[in-house]
């Protein structure tokens, strides 16, 4: 009798662990998703707001940036006669990021694109009409039952329209 | 025996549950003191900005001086008492800048004296008071054209105050 009521209840706390951890697993994929997406938005509005250019919005978002290992212009002083408003083309780098089938990806100049988003519904890049400079990004991706969207504003200070 | 069982089954089940939990806990805090941090960062590029752009003359520097930096705290109202959330600091270094009469023909009368050249601004925004290590750190760096000499040859609104490089050097 004893055994057969222990059997019983490992039988029922067996069947409670597999739902638990199924779910457990379901919500780690989805948290997961979530948080790349939510990662890739934040990415975007972290290297569109080092733009120096306005950002071409045709397809998905392209836009120059001063490269990190440009030297700041050090060494240039205004007594320089080549005195310059504007770092040398030489010294910016072209960055895209467009959406490929369900995936963004991040180009620099004309390097291999790389992956930053997976499962996306919708990107898009658009300006946002409430500041100079400022842009909304929206980034939308599939769940199980459901579409998710991401939207942040960002401004550009390097932007002038 | 078989209750003994279950119950150490139940407990190892709990611990690794709640284990599990608290670190997504705590990485969603993480999160959180990211984004403040941000956005402590970007209250200090605003105030630095609108200083810049309302008051001709700041930053007062002596002679001989480069850098001018100052700091200030963030509140925020929290169930009607008011909370230190963090603060930012602000650093300008204008070593690549000079002074210069606003008109340079010394005929006309004038006590302005205008920035020509670049201010180097660099923001920081850190989390929690500034008796603690902060929760998380988010410094970004400026360079702004205050006016070009080369233009006009005098102040000139439209070509100055030009952000010509952005830097955001990530958080910890």
């Amino acid at each position: 009798m004893v055994l057969f009521l222990t059997a019983g209840m490992l039988f029922c706390i067996a069947k409670l662990t597999n739902q638990t951890l199924s779910s457990l697993k379901f919500l780690q994929e989805k948290s997961a998703t979530t948080e790349s997406a939510a990662l890739a938005c934040q990415r975007l509005a972290t290297e569109l707001r080092e733009a120096v250019s306005t950002p071409d919005l045709t397809s998905g978002v392209a836009f120059q940036k001063v490269r990190p290992d440009a030297l700041p212009m050090m060494g240039q002083t205004i007594a320089d006669p080549t005195w310059r408003l504007s770092y040398p083309s030489s010294s910016l780098a072209t960055v895209r990021y467009q959406q490929s089938d369900e995936r963004v990806m991040r180009q620099i100049n004309s390097e291999v694109p790389l992956e930053v988003a997976s499962r996306v519904n919708v990107f898009s890049v658009s300006r946002y009409s409430g500041g100079n400079g400022a842009y909304r990004i929206a980034l939308s991706i599939m769940e199980k039952r459901r579409v998710v969207t991401f939207e942040t504003v960002v401004v550009c200070p390097g932007v002038r329209l | 025996m078989a209750a003994l069982m279950l119950f150490a089954i139940l407990l190892a089940l709990g611990l690794g549950l709640m284990s599990s939990q608290s670190a997504r806990m705590r990485v969603a805090r993480g999160q959180v003191n990211a984004v403040q941090a941000k956005a402590l960062c970007e209250a200090g590029w605003e105030d630095v900005r609108v200083k810049l752009g309302k008051d001709i003359l700041f930053p007062r520097l002596l002679d001989g001086q480069t850098f001018f930096a100052y700091s200030e705290d963030v509140y925020a109202r929290v169930n009607g008492r008011e909370q230190i959330i963090g603060s930012y600091t602000v650093i300008i270094d204008s070593a690549l800048s000079r002074e210069t009469r606003e008109f340079p023909n010394l005929a006309t009368d004038t006590d302005i004296s205008v920035p020509q050249g670049i201010y180097q601004v660099t923001v920081a925004g850190k989390v929690g008071p500034r008796t603690a290590n902060p929760e998380a750190e988010r410094t970004m760096k400026y360079e702004i054209v205050m006016s070009d000499p080369a233009s006009t040859g005098r102040f000139d609104p439209g070509s100055s105050f030009r952000v010509i490089r952005v830097e955001d050097w990530g958080s910890i």
